[in-house]
């Protein structure tokens, strides 16, 4: 059990990765560049010590919601949760739009129909393949 | 229904909205692959305006692929919560499920409680009892419909009784109430003869689902979903349960399940295993409030104040989670600078949608019922 998840994940990944850490009592809640959102993910899903293996939602919020008002991008968090262990995470990113947002697809069935709305909503996440 | 302001004879009925959302069958045969035939099915669930369809790719009777057409997604409620107050809002998100608006409205409520550091306004045992009675009715109304698709009208008649005992309790119960509209309570008597009758029926109800084997045919080794597989599509409740793991909230919610309830688990992970664990839900669900009817003496709905929680926020993100009967339902609030609030919310059904795909690939045609009845779903929830 660890009670900062910057840290471990600096121990684990590497310094850097995680650039904000906000955890309070809702649970843990940290930022990350908008490039490493796959890598990071695939380690949260599959770290023994974590296993956040149940994607609870991806959630659009408009530009200053997290941050100070003169950040004028959509920030996204995606919120995940571990069934064998007690810990929820909300991971976010910016949106500048500057480059693609990865596609969660690849780890997450049920991250197709919430990237779908956030394409909608003008967001750039790349397309998670063949549709069936 | 819609209605102009200028042109009265635009608006129509719900009968006529009934009669005119009619289900569409379309059928083509694929160009490419001649064996496969591809059929629409809309809407497949309800009758109201919110047509969500299924399009199947069929090689005889076999289901060998399946897309969910959801149209437009309003998202209409977490907009409109936005200019709403506290206690506006939670009367307000009871629409989504109008069956079992309570679970909804007691997560609302604890992510404001939490957003404004608050204490709860309503004692654990009559919230959980409250909670416990919607479940199993929810529960009960789901497994009639099981039992009616898979054709045993005796037992599908005879959970319908059942239901009838829990009717009176799950009214008053059902939702939160505002204090000017709530109904009468009821006294301890009426509400210990009506569960301990409900219970008993219950328990022959399983008794008699046990003997029978045609369910076991209709159910076993259809829609299986295997633990990662659920975790993947964001599925939780009985899609983890029914994968022998004992994940469920309200054995982690201490403050609020002061009583542990009892949590079943099985093993197959297909729609059998998932529906006998709606039974033994129900019944865990009865023994819970009848050992709490022991320390309660007094049935009033849960009730709340108009200016409830119209205070300023004190955190700028709180969330709160509660067991619905279907999986995790959960409230977001984002609070910004100038106090503005964006609300998420989680809807178990949403993610259940999303996976019917892999849940009816490889069934026969003629399940594809019985499997959506067994989802315990509605479109409301599914488009928010």
């Amino acid at each position: 059990m660890f009670t900062s998840l910057k840290n471990f994940i600096d121990s684990r990944l590497g310094r850097g990765i995680v650039l904000d850490d906000f955890s309070n009592d809702a649970g843990f809640f940290i930022r990350i560049s908008s490039h490493n959102l796959l890598s990071v993910a695939f380690f949260l899903k599959n770290d023994p010590d974590l296993r956040l293996a149940l994607l609870d939602q991806i959630i659009l919020l408009p530009p200053g919601f997290l941050w100070p008002a003169e950040n004028s991008y959509n920030e996204i968090v995606y919120q995940l949760q571990s069934i064998k262990l007690p810990y929820r995470v909300s991971v976010t990113i910016i949106d500048d739009g500057k480059r693609m947002i990865q596609s969660l697809t690849s780890l997450y069935a049920g991250a197709e129909w919430h990237e779908d709305e956030l394409r909608a909503q003008g967001c750039n996440i790349e397309e998670s393949g063949e549709n069936i | 229904m819609t209605k102009s302001t200028h042109d009265d004879s635009l608006i129509i009925s719900r009968l006529e909205q009934k009669e005119l959302s009619n289900i569409k069958f379309f059928s083509s045969r694929s160009e490419f692959f001649p064996l496969v035939t591809t059929v629409l099915l809309k809407p497949i669930f309800g009758t109201l305006p919110i047509n969500i369809g299924l399009h199947l790719h069929l090689i005889g009777n076999k289901i060998i692929n399946a897309r969910v057409d959801r149209g437009y997604y309003h998202q209409a409620m977490e907009q409109t919560f936005e200019a709403l107050s506290p206690h506006d809002a939670i009367i307000a998100i009871g629409r989504i499920n109008i069956k079992a608006p309570l679970f909804y409205q007691v997560t609302l409520m604890n992510a404001y409680l939490s957003l404004l550091d608050e204490k709860p306004i309503h004692a654990p045992r009559m919230l959980t009892s409250a909670m416990e009675i919607v479940r199993a009715y929810h529960h009960l109304n789901v497994v009639q419909s099981i039992l009616l698709c898979a054709e045993l009208e005796t037992l599908a008649t005879f959970a319908g009784e059942c239901e009838l005992f829990l009717k009176q309790p799950f009214t008053l119960f059902s939702r939160i109430f505002s204090t000017s509209s709530a109904p009468e309570p009821m006294s301890s008597t009426e509400m210990s003869v009506a569960i301990a009758e409900a219970l008993q029926r219950v328990e022959e109800l399983s008794h008699a689902i046990n003997l029978e084997e045609q369910l076991v045919k209709r159910l076993s080794r259809k829609g299986i979903l295997t633990q990662a597989l659920a975790c993947s599509w964001g599925l939780s409740g009985h899609y983890i349960r029914a994968n022998r793991q004992y994940y469920d909230l309200r054995n982690r919610e201490l403050n609020l399940y002061e009583t542990p309830i009892k949590v079943s688990a099985t093993d197959g992970g297909d729609a059998y295993a998932r529906f006998t664990l709606r039974i033994a839900e129900i019944i865990a669900s009865l023994i819970y409030v009848q050992h709490q009817l022991t320390v309660l003496d007094n049935f009033s709905p849960l009730t709340i104040e108009s200016n409830f929680l119209a205070g300023a926020p004190t955190d700028r993100y709180a969330v709160s989670e509660i067991e619905g009967p279907e999986g995790i339902i959960k409230a977001s609030i984002f609070v910004n600078d100038k106090e503005q609030k964006v609300y998420r919310l989680r809807i178990p059904a949403y993610y259940i949608a999303q996976a019917i795909p892999q849940l009816v690939r490889q069934s026969d045609l003629r399940d594809l019922t019985i499997l959506l009845a067994s989802l315990g779903i509605t479109a409301e929830e599914i488009d928010k």
